[in-house]
């Protein structure tokens, strides 16, 4: 199974400035293993117009509209997924307007594509603590064992 | 079990399109009349069944054409691309926002109908000095719909949606006893009746109030005309039951100046303003309900209900009674707490020269208003819509709990406050420093989310309150018993709704609200909207997708939940044609509420009878005596 994942530089100045990185990092859950799948980098095209906006509009609320608004640089990554993980982990690295967050999101692969399970949302900020601990819950594995041990820094 | 009585094909054709662009569409309708007394759980389970069958269908509802990437001519200057539509055949395109001569520009180029281009705001200083202001907004955390099509034909809402609402309309019903002649939306034209159950507005109002992280709060009942429903009182009620502290109804009003005891019932139901049809202070702007206005102030006097008059603003028809509106509104200030006018929005194939001649945007008509009032408003006195979101910032850090942010697009809307001493008009921003005031409260509210106390800068707040209003330039009736500052300090301290609701009864809002149309539409305002319409399989659409593409979403979904005229007759045992209003000039002239409420404003006698007869049937009201 191939999974698509987006690295991203938007700027912004209408109708309002942003300045935002975004840094994708997909993650495959078997068993009781955590392991970082490494994309293969391919260009964005207008038919990405869909699946940009599923994977950005809920959680830092960044459209297409958006990225032909502004300066906009990016690439497409695929990651080709082996086996039948459990769940499919994304981190998302985000700079925005200079200060750092990270996000993150849990997928479960069914028969009809990834379904989401839990999402992280920029603009209703919980401690990460939590979140990582709901993430941790989600998947069974204790949080040292998430990619982003609590204090570290992405 | 799907209820589909009708499952039709139906030839689209395209507007505007070659005879390449015709398609087959289904139409989806339920057996109505035989949901009368469903529960609004039948409601959800019939909506969630239709509701995939009346979204848009991609090469028959839209295209996409997003190769052609417009350029920027000789002597323009960028302000941004974007995403909008063709006006012709509702093609997703790319635009380019731009100023020249002053004004700023949308353009765009449809590989079938070629280049459109329009006013997109009519002075680009203004535009600058709104777009300080942009805040946005934190989305929707549960959307109803995934993303399967581009915006805006995905609609009801999705994640891209930046805002959450702040109104929801809600359609009581198409019919209306007006017949106006731009009017294509009322029930004997529409060629059917959609007026929801009770059961299912419970449902639709469920429906809203399940978005998170906030819902809607504020209601607007609409039409048609709202106030045809026998059961309009409890439509009032059933929105207060379901959980909305706001509720507003949308009339022309007529209906309650013949039943004062309506007004009555709407407010012990629970209504808090009317919002009402009002195009200008003489019978040439409104012919509309001129005759019927002040009789419809003495009732809602007599039922203590507020009204917000809504001007529609067509450039050259309405525009120079501006001034005269306010006036009007500032004379009956006790029981008008708005004038709200909304620049025309130009449906249609509308020629490019006609669109330069109706055109009015925000920018506008503030300079206009400046001019009428002798520079008593001026167009410095006005902010955009979500400059007000520092406020929520504040009350919300301070206490914690969620709170409406009202985060449009800067170009959707402006207000201000102004109140009126002796013949003087003073807007609140000559003795509050707004600007200051608001910048103020977002580095507060930004010092609580980084940890500070909230008690240390509620503190600070109370004390640096004074230094941002200048009582000597207050009206006398807010200098005295410093009633000025008791209004702020409870705004800020009590944070609640009926403080707010008090220190409207010293003031008259003035606001614009400019919904797109084809020609101008921006999807980048699309997705910021705050305005929403609720529809009846429980989309939740906003107002300038719901009304600008209406044979997509509003026309389709409400035609799938409609009585057919004659089961609605039957049903009903009226004819439909029975409620179209007969108007008799000669009695609603005759009696001084009349002449009282224009007096000052507007010379009623300098319209003779036979003139104002001409007017009014001209618009498509009759005249009986």
């Amino acid at each position: 199974m191939k999974i698509k994942s987006y690295d991203f530089k938007l700027k912004l100045y209408d109708p309002k400035n942003m300045d935002i990185d975004v840094k994708t990092l997909v993650y495959s859950v078997v068993d009781d293993e955590i392991s970082e799948i490494k994309g293969s980098d391919e260009p964005i095209t207008l038919d990405d117009f869909i699946d940009f906006d599923r994977e950005f509009s809920n959680n830092i609320l960044i459209t297409f509209t958006d990225a032909i608004h502004g300066e906009f640089k990016g690439v497409r990554k695929i990651h080709v997924v082996e086996g039948k993980p459990r769940f499919i982990l994304k981190v998302y690295l985000i700079r925005l307007n200079g200060e750092k967050h990270r996000l993150y999101r849990v997928l479960r692969i069914k028969d009809s594509g990834l379904e989401d399970v839990y999402m992280d949302r920029l603009y209703e900020p919980k401690p990460e603590k939590t979140r990582i601990e709901n993430v941790s819950k989600i998947i069974g594995l204790p949080p040292s064992k998430l990619p982003f041990s609590l204090g570290s820094k992405s | 079990m799907l209820l589909y009585v009708e499952r039709l094909n139906i030839l689209v054709v395209n507007r505007g399109g070659s005879m390449d662009s015709q398609k087959i569409v289904e139409e989806f309708r339920v057996d109505y009349k035989s949901l009368l007394d469903a529960p609004p759980e039948k409601f959800e389970e019939i909506a969630r069944q239709i509701r995939p069958k009346l979204m848009p269908k991609p090469g028959v509802d839209f295209n996409v054409y997003l190769t052609e990437t417009p350029e920027l001519k000789e002597g323009e200057e960028l302000v941004t691309w974007t995403l909008s539509l063709c006006p012709y055949c509702r093609s997703l395109l790319k635009a380019v926002v731009f100023k020249r001569d002053g004004k700023v520009w949308i353009r765009k180029r449809c590989p079938e109908h070629g280049e459109i281009e329009e006013v997109y705001w009519g002075n680009a200083e203004l535009y600058e000095r709104f777009r300080e202001w942009q805040y946005d907004g934190r989305g929707i955390s549960n959307p109803h719909l995934d993303i399967v099509f581009p915006c805006p034909f995905n609609c009801g809402l999705c994640s891209r949606h930046k805002s959450h609402p702040g109104l929801v309309n809600l359609v009581a019903t198409n019919r209306c006893d007006l017949s106006c002649w731009y009017c294509f939306f009322y029930a004997r034209k529409a060629g059917y009746v959609y007026e929801p159950t009770l059961n299912h507005i419970r449902y639709m109002l469920r429906q809203v109030r399940k978005l998170k992280p906030y819902p809607a709060i504020a209601l607007q009942i609409t039409g048609g005309e709202p106030l045809l429903r026998d059961d309009i009182v409890e439509i009032v009620k059933i929105a207060k039951e379901e959980g909305f502290t706001h509720v507003q109804v949308n009339t022309t009003g007529i209906k309650l100046a013949y039943e004062p005891e309506l007004a009555v019932k709407l407010r012990e139901a629970g209504t808090n303003v009317l919002y009402m049809s009002f195009d200008g202070v003489s019978p040439y702007t409104n012919p509309k309900n001129h005759w019927e206005v002040p009789y419809i102030l003495e009732s809602l006097r007599k039922a203590k209900l507020g009204v917000v008059l809504v001007p529609t603003l067509i450039n050259g028809v309405n525009t120079r009674e501006l001034g005269a509106m306010i006036k009007f509104g500032l004379k009956h200030v006790d029981i008008v707490r708005g004038v709200n006018m909304q620049p025309i929005s130009l449906v249609g194939r509308v020629p490019r020269e006609e669109r330069l001649k109706l055109r009015i945007t925000i920018p506008d008509a503030i300079i206009e208003i400046e001019k009428q009032t002798d520079g008593q408003i001026s167009r410095y006195d006005w902010y955009p819509v979500p400059s007000v979101t520092p406020i929520s910032h504040f009350i919300e850090a301070i206490t914690g709990k969620p709170k409406i942010e009202l985060t449009t697009h800067f170009a959707c809307g402006a207000a201000t406050y102004v109140f009126k001493e002796d013949n003087e008009i003073i807007p609140i921003t000559r003795f509050v420093d707004v600007g200051g005031f608001l910048r103020y409260l977002e580095e507060k509210a930004q010092e609580i989310n980084r940890g500070r106390s909230k008690y240390i800068v509620l503190l600070e707040t109370l004390i640096k309150l004074r230094k941002f209003v200048d009582l000597s330039k207050a009206p006398r009736r807010l200098r005295e018993k410093g009633r000025l500052l008791k209004h702020l300090y409870r705004i800020f301290i009590k944070h609640d709704y009926r403080s707010l609701g008090e220190f409207h009864y010293d003031a008259l809002f003035l606001g614009m609200m400019h919904f797109q149309d084809l020609f101008n539409h921006d999807l980048a305002r699309v997705q910021r909207c705050d305005v929403h319409y609720v529809m009846p399989d429980g989309r939740e659409v906003p107002f300038c997708t719901f009304n600008v593409i209406p044979e997509i979403y509003r026309d389709r979904a409400q035609k799938a939940f409609s009585f057919t005229i004659r089961e609605w007759e039957e049903l009903t045992g009226r004819r439909l044609i029975s409620y179209k209003y007969k108007r008799n000039i000669k009695k609603l002239i005759s009696n001084e509420i009349y002449r009282k409420a224009y007096e000052g404003i507007f010379d009623v006698d300098s319209v003779s009878y036979e003139e104002q007869v001409k007017l009014s049937k001209r618009f498509g009201i009759p005249v009986v005596e």
